[in-house]
């Protein structure tokens, strides 16, 4: 994969998001969630679920900004009439996504600074990461991993013109079995197994993690498992858009018929 | 009146086409109903958190009975998208008012809206082992529509002002439906909130609608629950009104200086 391609995807999604406010969209409605959050928590008069509450609209954001860059690309491209143009070039469509989520994977991190911002302005919450270390690199790896897999789902939306429609139903299942907010331990049973197949439920919890105090237990291999489940995702996506993009070459239409 | 009622239906058959053209029952229930389950139980599982089964129901019911006002918000982008489709010009070169085409429009919404909040509000609790008495639960589904017409009215007002910047029409429409999440009483009780938080509660849909939902399942007085129910009929027909007088303004902008086209 041309590292060009990605840069130049990467510089394109920067300029096109400055002329979206739409893509925007999360850094306004992520303190309205930490709010939502903080005040459940809060009003519990508990001491419990405070990390929770700061970090989910944070795992939130990145998950959401990621999953909108690639099936909004993908729908954009598709409406303007670009789509098979583009799968029909030299240039591979996975380099493409990956500038492209990657430009919006920064905003997404703007979500945590903000929810942070909001928990300790707004409700007087303050948190300070006993890990800095373990924190930053769960941040990285989280940031890796959810490029790869948005970059996978990127090539099911070229399939489907209701790549909005799956994006949108994808949301909060995901939320829920990523663990964002509580983690998988606390859904109900039946639940629980799903949840240790999303990538984000291992991210979450390692990034929850960073901010108790005490030893993390097995930090590296849960890091590991993450970075694990991005490469998985990154070589499943090269497959995916191989065959999305010989079935274009041999029917000439990008949607599956 | 028999032409408004029309114009009405009209635009209510052609929001039902537009549905009709993007879910199948199978697209619906495995997409979009799946979702708003996993919306519920995230919110609710944030009571199982906290070891209180009673948080864990109040956060189920308030989240289930806000889906009804979520998707009847969604009515801002069915108004905004006749601008983009080119046909807002038409609708306001019309010799009729363009109000009854915008409260028909989204009209499809209010029905997904009670059907995701009432499946969502019997399954949820159950799911979560803080299920809701059956003969109760039946008691409080003829207050969904209430509740959702008065968020659609209120979204009529919202879809109103983001008509004139299209642009900004998911980020209005968020904002407005986030807004009533946070503030109605859907996570915490009103009271939480500082006072002027509060007395905004009062002017928007869902807070009162719900109070009589929550009233009513825990088998409170009849007054109450009609007390309520009457004052988001109050909050809805306010909210109707704004956006009567809000349109009126941006069509007769719209005709003097050309400025509603494309967008």
């Amino acid at each position: 994969m041309s590292p060009g391609v990605v840069m130049a995807a990467l510089r394109l999604g920067v300029l096109e998001a400055r002329r979206q406010p739409s893509q925007f969209l999360i850094v306004v409605t992520a303190p309205m969630f930490s709010a939502m959050f903080m005040s459940v928590v809060l009003h519990a008069g508990s001491s419990i679920g405070r990390v929770n509450a700061v970090l989910g609209p944070g795992l939130i954001g990145l998950w959401f900004v990621a999953l909108d860059a690639a099936a909004d690309g993908i729908d954009r491209e598709r409406w303007q009439g670009t789509l098979e143009s583009l799968l029909a070039a030299p240039a591979p469509l996975t380099g493409l996504v990956i500038g492209r989520v990657v430009a919006m994977a920064i905003v997404g991190l703007v979500t945590l600074v903000e929810s942070w911002l909001v928990a300790a302005v707004g409700f007087g919450v303050v948190l300070r990461p006993a890990h800095p270390v373990l924190l930053a690199l769960s941040i990285a790896v989280t940031v890796f991993t959810t490029v790869s897999t948005a970059t996978l789902l990127a090539g099911a939306f070229v399939l489907t013109r209701h790549a909005f429609m799956l994006q949108n139903s994808l949301s909060y299942p995901l939320y829920l079995l990523g663990g964002v907010l509580v983690p998988v331990t606390v859904l109900p049973g039946w639940l629980q197994p799903f949840g240790r197949i999303v990538f984000l439920s291992w991210s979450s919890d390692l990034v929850r993690d960073a901010f108790v105090a005490g030893a993390v237990a097995h930090a590296a291999l849960r890091l590991a498992v993450v970075v694990l489940f991005g490469v998985a995702a990154l070589v499943a996506a090269r497959t995916v858009v191989k065959v999305v993009v010989g079935n274009v070459v041999r029917t000439g239409s990008a949607v599956r018929s | 009146m028999s032409g408004v009622i029309g114009v009405l239906r009209g635009g209510a058959l052609q929001g039902f086409a537009e549905l009709r053209a993007t879910y199948t029952w199978r697209t619906w229930t495995g997409g979009w109903l799946l979702r708003v389950l996993s919306q519920v139980m995230f919110f609710a599982l944030l009571g199982r958190l906290l070891r209180s089964a009673e948080r864990t129901q109040y956060l189920a019911v308030g989240n289930a009975v806000a889906l009804v006002s979520i998707e009847a918000a969604f009515v801002i982008r069915s108004m905004c998208s006749e601008r983009a489709q080119g046909t807002l010009p038409l609708i306001l070169a019309s010799p009729g008012s363009p109000m009854p085409v915008y409260l028909g429009r989204g009209a499809h919404w209010l029905c997904t809206g009670f059907l995701s909040s009432a499946i969502t509000l019997a399954a949820v609790p159950w799911l979560l082992g803080v299920p809701l008495r059956p003969d109760r639960l039946l008691t409080v589904l003829p207050m969904l529509p209430v509740i959702g017409l008065s968020t659609y009215c209120y979204g009529t007002f919202m879809g109103a002002l983001a008509l004139r910047s299209p642009r900004w029409q998911w980020l209005v429409m968020n904002v407005a439906y986030l807004s009533l999440l946070t503030l109605s009483g859907v996570n915490v009780p009103l009271t939480y909130w500082p006072v002027p938080l509060r007395v905004l509660a009062q002017v928007l849909p869902l807070s009162h609608g719900l109070s009589a939902v929550r009233t009513a399942l825990h088998g409170g007085p009849t007054t109450a629950v009609l007390g309520g129910l009457g004052l988001e009929v109050l909050v809805g027909a306010g909210w109707l009104a704004l956006a009567a007088a809000s349109g009126k303004r941006l069509i007769s902008r719209g005709r003097v200086n050309g400025s509603v086209d494309f967008g």
